[in-house]
């Protein structure tokens, strides 16, 4: 295997040396600043496009928040006490109408 | 180091002329390790510009000037590995580019010692590109490097950011893959100028 190892060293040598020396073409920065330029200008496009979303985005939630915040859109369910709401949601009606169900069915569901 | 630290920092903080002046220091090298990676001439040229494009785009996650040229060898190695995966899903065959370096070879009406010499170099190319060819993009790129680029074990640990020991393994099975490749290709025809 060390005899096959020697002449793989010695062939990629050799494959080394008959590489021919490419030289860059006259092109060859030209074209490469173009390519710079272009992907630099896609990508300021695209910080463009985010900053106007960013934009948009910051103001409609500033709009929500100084909706909440206003003193005309209090949502009254905030203003009521735990006992308040309880008592909201036991009138006697509902009550009596509960008390029926089980009395009908047997079992209370 | 082909050009200093300062030139590179400038790079950094977006001086385009020191990008420039590193793009021509280091062109050549760059070329020369992509032909050997890649084995296409005519693709060379388009593929440095890719690795000088990745560079201008990512000089600012260089850590340090110091490890520049690890970094340039990483995007070269990695620009290398997309062009011969791309290549691969596209089903392209070296026989393309064989037939038409022996055209050109037949082409030249000058015989004697230079165009035997120039005859037996393609040969060896093309034996060497038709074994690589036989193995993973990651095998050949690695082989290329250490066998052909010449790179040390520390370059290599480098570009590859793996320790020694699992850098030895992986050449170690790169080798023993390659290997295979060439003892199956002695069964079939060697070219005269790989002969012993």
């Amino acid at each position: 295997m060390s005899e096959e190892n020697d002449r793989l060293q010695h062939l990629m040598a050799r494959y080394r040396e008959s590489c021919p020396e490419i030289d860059p073409s006259a092109g060859f920065m030209p074209r490469l600043w173009e390519r710079i330029d272009a992907r630099r200008s896609l990508s300021w496009r695209l910080r463009g496009y985010a900053r106007v979303i960013a934009t948009a985005a910051a103001t409609v939630c500033f709009a929500i928040a100084v909706f909440q915040l206003s003193p005309f859109t209090v949502n009254p369910m905030y203003e009521r006490t735990y006992l308040e709401a309880l008592e909201a949601d036991h009138t006697p009606e509902a009550m009596a109408f509960a008390d029926l169900v089980v009395d009908e069915a047997g079992v209370k569901r | 180091m082909q050009c200093d630290f300062a030139l590179i920092e400038r790079a950094r903080n977006g001086d385009d002329a020191a990008f420039n002046q590193i793009v021509l220091a280091y062109r050549k090298r760059v070329f020369g390790t992509i032909s050997r990676l890649i084995g296409r001439p005519e693709d060379v040229e388009d593929v440095a510009q890719e690795v000088f494009l990745r560079l201008y785009y990512s000089l600012d996650q260089l850590r340090a000037a110091e490890v520049f040229e690890p970094w340039l060898y990483r995007l070269t190695v990695n620009a290398g590995y997309d062009y011969l995966r791309r290549r691969k899903r596209r089903h392209e065959s070296l026989m393309a580019d064989l037939s038409e370096q022996q055209l050109i070879a037949a082409d030249s009406a000058a015989g004697g010692k230079q165009e035997a010499d120039r005859r037996q170099a393609a040969e060896v190319r093309e034996f060497v590109q038709a074994l690589l060819s036989e193995v993973s993009e990651e095998d050949r790129i690695l082989l290329t490097l250490k066998e052909v680029e010449g790179l040390s074990l520390r370059e290599l640990e480098q570009i590859y950011q793996v320790n020694e020991n699992a850098l030895k393994v992986r050449l170690f099975r790169a080798r023993q893959r390659v290997l295979k490749a060439y003892e199956r290709s002695q069964a079939g025809a060697k070219p005269e100028g790989v002969a012993d």
